[in-house]
C-alpha cells in the first residue's frame, strides 16, 4: 500500500464517522457525496473500473440529487436552523 | 355471557376432539375487573408535564449510552469476523479456486463477452441482474403508487400551487445553465450511449451507461424545462419503455438458459450487448422517474 | 531531443506545483472566509486556476499520446460543468441567503 491509499483510506473513514455525525442533514448528504468520491478512487485504484464508473455516477451524482429533492420534499432545507 | 365451559382432562378432550366435536369457544372478549379501592386521581397539568420531562430527561440520559454500547458491540463482532477472515490479497485463498479460473481462462469463449466483470454480471450471474432490475421496477412503481399526482389525488389548491411555481420557474430560467447544457446534453448522451453499446469490451455497461443516460434526462429536465423532456417521455412512453427494458431482459436470458447458458452459438454473440442495453434502459428510466416524481410528482 | 523532453518534464512539474499552491489558496479561502459568496469565489477561481495547471502539467508530463487528448477533453469537460454550477450554486445563495450588507472600509 502506498501512500495515497493510505490517504484515501484515511478519508474514507473521517467521511463514514462524520456522516451520521453531522447536525444538519444538508451537511450529511454532502458528506456522503465526498465518502462516494473518495470511494470511486479507490476502487479505481483496486483496478476495478467498472465499479469505480458507478459508484462515481450513482453514488456521487443520482442519489445526492434524489437525497437534496427528498429533503426538499420534507421542507428540510429553507433557512439554517431546521434540518 | 358464556356459560363456562366444563373442565374436560385431556383424554376426554382428545376423544371429543377424534369425535370431532368442535370445543365451545368462550366469546366473551374481556371481563372488567371492579376497582374500588384506589381511587384514580387526573394528575395536574404541571405535574403531567413536569414527569414527561423527568421522562424524557431520564431517555436522553441513558440513550447515548446505550446506542454507544450497542455500537461497540457491532463493532466487536465485525472486528473478530474481520481477524478470522483470510489474509487480503494471498494466492491461496478460498476464493482463488477453480471457479474464477475458470470464468478467467474460458469466459471469452463461453459469453463472447471480452470484459470479465460484465460476462459475470450478465451472463454467469444473469438471474441476479434480473433482480436488480426488478427490483429497481418495483421501486419506481412504489414510487409512483406513493408520489404520483395526477387528476385523482389533486384538488385545486394544489393545482394553483403547480401553476405558481411554473411561472416562476419560467421567469427565473437560467441562460448560462441553459447554454451549458445545450453543449453538454449531446456529449453526456453520446458517452452513455458509447457505454451501453461497448460495455461487453471497456468498463461500463448497464448500470453505469443507464445511469449516465439518466442524468442526461434529469440535466435536460432542468435546464430546458419540465415540458421539454415531458413532451418527448410522457408516461406512457415511459412505462412502455420500462417494461420493454425488463422484458427484453427476461425474454434474451431465457433464450440463453433455453440454450444451455454455455458456449453461446455464433448468431447470438451480440445478446450480452442487448441485455446490457435492457438494463441500462430499466436503470435510466428509474433514475428519470425517481427525479421526475420527486421533484414534481408527475412524469 | 532529450533536452527538450527534460524541459517539457520541467515544465509539467511546475504547473503542477503551482496547481497544486492554487487547490491549497482555494481550500484556504474556503475556511477562512465569512460570507458565502466570497468562499464560493475563493473555491471557484481556485478551482477553475488549479485543474487548468494541474491537467496542463500532466499533459506536459505526457508529452504526445492519447491520454494527452484525454485530459484535454477532461478539461474542456471541467471547463465548461465547473463554472455553471459555482454559477448556479451563487444565484440559489443570492435567493434564499441572509441579506446582510457589508460595509466596505476604505483606506
Amino acid at each position: 500500500m502506498n501512500l495515497l491509499e493510505w490517504i484515501l483510506l484515511f478519508g474514507l473513514i473521517v467521511c463514514a464517522a462524520a456522516a451520521p455525525l453531522c447536525k444538519r442533514l444538508l451537511v450529511t448528504v454532502i458528506v456522503y457525496m465526498a465518502y462516494s468520491l473518495l470511494m470511486a478512487l479507490v476502487w479505481s485504484i483496486l483496478q476495478s473500473p467498472d465499479l469505480a464508473i458507478t459508484e462515481a455516477a450513482v453514488g456521487a451524482g443520482i442519489t445526492s440529487i434524489l437525497f437534496f429533492l427528498t429533503l426538499k420534499k420534507i421542507h428540510a432545507l429553507k433557512g439554517t436552523d431546521d434540518g | 355471557m358464556a356459560e363456562k365451559p366444563v373442565k374436560k382432562n385431556w383424554r376426554q378432550r382428545l376423544t371429543a376432539w377424534v369425535d370431532g366435536e368442535r370445543e365451545f369457544k368462550d366469546r366473551s372478549l374481556f371481563v372488567m375487573e371492579q376497582r374500588s379501592s384506589v381511587t384514580f386521581r387526573r394528575p395536574t397539568e404541571e405535574e403531567h408535564e413536569r414527569r414527561e420531562k423527568h421522562r424524557l430527561r431520564w431517555f436522553l440520559n441513558r440513550y447515548p449510552i446505550g446506542a454507544g454500547l450497542l455500537g461497540l458491540t457491532l463493532v466487536a463482532v465485525l472486528m473478530a469476523v474481520v481477524l478470522t477472515m483470510p489474509p487480503f490479497g494471498q494466492p491461496d485463498n478460498p476464493m482463488h479456486n477453480e471457479v474464477a479460473q475458470r470464468y478467467l481462462e474460458r469466459g471469452y469463449e463461453e459469453t463472447g463477452a471480452e470484459n470479465i466483470v460484465t460476462a459475470m454480471i450478465l451472463n454467469y450471474r444473469g438471474f441476479d441482474t434480473l433482480g436488480e432490475s426488478c427490483v429497481l421496477f418495483l421501486a419506481v412503481a412504489a414510487v409512483m403508487i406513493l408520489v404520483l399526482q395526477d387528476k385523482k389525488n389533486t384538488n385545486k389548491q394544489d393545482l394553483a400551487q403547480r401553476a405558481r411555481e411554473d411561472t416562476l420557474l419560467k421567469s427565473h430560467q437560467d441562460t448560462i445553465l441553459k447554454q451549458a447544457a445545450r453543449i453538454l446534453v449531446p456529449v453526456l448522451f453520446l458517452f452513455a450511449i458509447y457505454m451501453l453499446l461497448n460495455g461487453e469490451r471497456s468498463p461500463g455497461g448497464g448500470f453505469s451507461g443507464g445511469t449516465v443516460l439518466g442524468a442526461g434526462l434529469i440535466l435536460s429536465s432542468l435546464a430546458f424545462g419540465a415540458g421539454r423532456v415531458q413532451a418527448l417521455l410522457t408516461r406512457r412512453v415511459y412505462s412502455a419503455v420500462r417494461t420493454f427494458g425488463l422484458l427484453l431482459y427476461a425474454g434474451l436470458y431465457g433464450v440463453n438458459i433455453f440454450l444451455g447458458a454455455n458456449g453461446l452459438p455464433n448468431y447470438l454473440t451480440g445478446m450480452t450487448m442487448l441485455i446490457d442495453l435492457a438494463v441500462g434502459l430499466v436503470v435510466a428510466c428509474t433514475i428519470y422517474g425517481f427525479f421526475a416524481l420527486f421533484s414534481r410528482g408527475e412524469l | 531531443m532529450s533536452i527538450l523532453q527534460a524541459l517539457a518534464s520541467v515544465l509539467g512539474l511546475v504547473f503542477l506545483a503551482f496547481g497544486l499552491f492554487a487547490f491549497l489558496t482555494a481550500v484556504l479561502g474556503l475556511f477562512r472566509f465569512d460570507c458565502a459568496l466570497n468562499r464560493m469565489h475563493a473555491a471557484a477561481v481556485g478551482d477553475a486556476l488549479g485543474i487548468f495547471c494541474i491537467l496542463v502539467g500532466l499533459m506536459f508530463l505526457h508529452r504526445w499520446s492519447l491520454a494527452t487528448v484525454k485530459i484535454a477533453l477532461i478539461f474542456l469537460f471541467l471547463w465548461t460543468t465547473s463554472p455553471v454550477s459555482s454559477h448556479l450554486l451563487a444565484e440559489m445563495e443570492l435567493w434564499t441567503g441572509s441579506r446582510q450588507e457589508f460595509e466596505v472600509e476604505e483606506r
